[in-house]
């Protein structure tokens, strides 16, 4: 398996860390959709902050990771 | 580092000092490791001790054995013993004896400054115990009772140099788990035999590279916070007074180590499952890639929900939302590892010695640890729960039902790695179910309390509350039998237990499922 391609052995190990992504998501739209406290400049923006902070460094982790380990077995 | 290396590599092991300057001077991690678990099992011996003595106290509603300030001065002492002389020296004693061996490392990166971080913890505990045994010699050391989380205002208005002291401890240890956090990074990222790969590095040294990333962010937090503490309390700085900094200041920053903390804790507990388990379920671990990606995940995850903490505390409910966002979302990693643990097992060829029966058990009690932990991740949920014993009892599941049968199950496993013996299996089966008893008895009827309103540090409680108290107790004196068989069987076995006549006393090999460390141990027989 070469680091471009993704089988869907690997793709189902992906999709762990994936499927945290996706929580984070949906609960940051379903925030701003249903919007219970109103949007505040300050407030509304410290919590998608602190939402997509995490997504975004885990993203980027879980791509690096993925690459070393698939780097290794061409 | 090279003529650390150089100069402590020059020494072959018939060179080495023997008897005590052996130990007072030794450098070489397996010296190391065991110092830092003989040391490890002291501490705990200390915290158990106090949490036994608060238990018997919470027999009966009133105050009738101990003095309430004598109480609080136990738990104190209890929370920051378990979790920075016991927790992460055991955690970190494993990691330093064995991830060389597992990764074809010749020592550690940084051999000296291993031992350095070693020294640094007996001078740190000695500083935290000192409110105790410096009381009666001096009156204005007594013990610190503001809890292992230090809040202010509470903290800065006591007046013991017993604060100070323990302070003063803490910074040492935190020290020290910063430098064996970089030792065991380099370690593993320049140390390493060029066959091991990172597809080729074992779950426990994954986890523990994990556990030494958190730290390095989380322990100079606390560091900080340490240190500024100790400036309000003794030179008339205003970073966490009323007028000043605040006390939410302290709790953000707090809980901005401490929520890392509760994974720096675990992950060593997930590591070793993931080690061990496999071998007694006669087949390798199911989709390891995802127990990598996962362990990564709760590294960075782990950051990102301290405020769940702090519910109750008036931050901003949008604020507070992605809070809750983020601790729902790091219940998906710590799930699949369940998963994939329970997926080893079905249709292996399952074997139940002692090391496979406490990581079993550990996942039977991590799964009532981490549900219970989703569960307070609803910050409606959380109103009702917060500072209650329902928190006491989740926390327990995952440390004493968690991390703690991990560590029994490693030192059973690697018994005869470390000591050339066999342990008695009898006395360890014994121990497992005194154990596995005494938790549920304990910790569940925590979580009952705690839904029935109990809240937390307090000597003395309403009569409603007496039975499953009499309960929790009586579980936690099932625990220590167990803890004292356990002594018993290691300490016996060590002497006097029957000489390991093999290599591979698992039979590894037969089942394709040896690892280096026991490669290590049969070359070196």
């Amino acid at each position: 398996m070469s680091s471009d391609s993704i089988d869907a052995w690997e793709l189902g190990q992906l999709l762990t860390n994936v499927m945290s992504m996706v929580i984070l998501a949906v609960l940051a739209v379903s925030l701003v959709v249903l919007s219970p406290w109103g949007i505040d400049p300050l407030y509304s923006t410290l919590s998608h902050f602190f939402t997509f902070w995490p997504l975004l460094l885990l993203a980027i982790i879980t791509y690096i990771a993925r690459e070393k380990l698939a780097e290794e077995e061409k | 580092m090279t003529d650390d290396r150089a100069s402590v590599a020059k020494y072959s092991p018939q060179d080495r000092p023997t008897g005590m300057k052996r130990w007072l001077t030794t450098v070489h991690h397996r010296d190391i490791g065991l110092m830092l678990g003989v040391y490890a099992v002291i501490a705990f011996l200390v915290g158990g001790v106090a949490i036994l003595l608060m238990r018997t106290e919470l027999l009966s509603p009133e105050a009738t054995f101990l003095a309430v300030g004598t109480y609080n001065a136990l738990f104190t002492t209890h929370g920051v013993t378990m979790l920075f002389l016991f927790g992460h020296p055991i955690a970190f004693g494993f990691a330093i004896y064995f991830i060389p061996l597992l990764i074809g490392a010749r020592d550690m990166a940084f051999p000296r400054i291993n031992a350095v971080a070693f020294w640094l913890l007996p001078a740190g505990a000695l500083l935290i115990w000192a409110g105790f045994y410096l009381d009666p010699l001096a009156p204005e050391i007594t013990p610190a009772k503001m809890g292992w989380t230090m809040y202010t205002p509470l903290s800065e208005q006591m007046n013991s140099l017993g604060i100070d002291l323990m302070l003063l401890g803490l910074n040492l240890t935190e020290i020290s788990g910063i430098m064996m956090s970089i030792n065991i990074i380099v370690t593993v990222f320049v140390e390493r035999a060029e066959s091991v790969t990172w597809g080729e590095l074992d779950l426990f040294t994954w986890s523990m590279l994990a556990v030494s990333g958190l730290a390095l962010f989380a322990f100079p937090v606390l560091e900080s916070v340490i240190i500024m503490l100790l400036f309000d309390r003794n030179f008339g700085t205003t970073f966490f007074t009323v007028d000043g900094g605040g006390p939410l200041l302290f709790q953000h920053l707090f809980w901005f180590f401490g929520h890392p903390e509760v994974y720096i804790l675990v992950l060593p507990a997930f590591g070793l499952t993931s080690m061990i388990l496999p071998r007694f379920a006669g087949r390798n671990m199911v989709a390891p890639r995802a127990m990598v990606y996962t362990t990564l995940a709760i590294g960075i995850l782990g950051y990102g929900l301290w405020v769940h903490h702090m519910f109750t505390t008036g931050v901003d409910p949008r604020v507070k939302f992605s809070f809750m966002a983020v601790s729902l979302a790091i219940a998906v990693p710590s799930s699949v590892k369940t998963f994939n643990w329970i997926g080893t097992l079905y249709n292996g060829d399952v074997r139940l010695p002692a090391p496979m029966l406490f990581v079993v058990g550990f996942v039977a009690n991590f799964i009532v640890g981490g549900i219970t932990g989703v569960m307070t991740a609803s910050i409606p949920f959380d109103y009702v729960i917060h500072d209650t014993h329902f928190i006491i009892g989740h926390f327990h599941y995952i440390f004493a039902g968690g991390l703690l049968f991990t560590i029994w199950g490693g030192i059973y496993y690697w018994f005869p790695l470390l000591t050339g013996r066999l342990y008695n299996k009898l006395l360890a089966h014994l121990q497992f179910w005194l154990a596995m008893v005494g938790v549920q008895l304990t910790f569940f009827s925590l979580l009952v309390l705690g839904m029935q309103g109990m809240p937390r540090r307090y000597a003395v409680y309403l009569p409603e509350f007496s039975t499953f108290n009499q309960i929790a107790t009586l579980g936690s004196y099932l625990f220590a039998a167990a803890v004292l068989v356990w002594l018993v069987n290691v300490s016996y076995s060590w002497a006097n237990g029957k000489p390991v006549d093999s290599g591979d006393p698992w039979g590894l090999e037969e089942r394709g499922l040896l690892t280096p460390e026991w490669r290590w141990f049969r070359e070196r027989q």
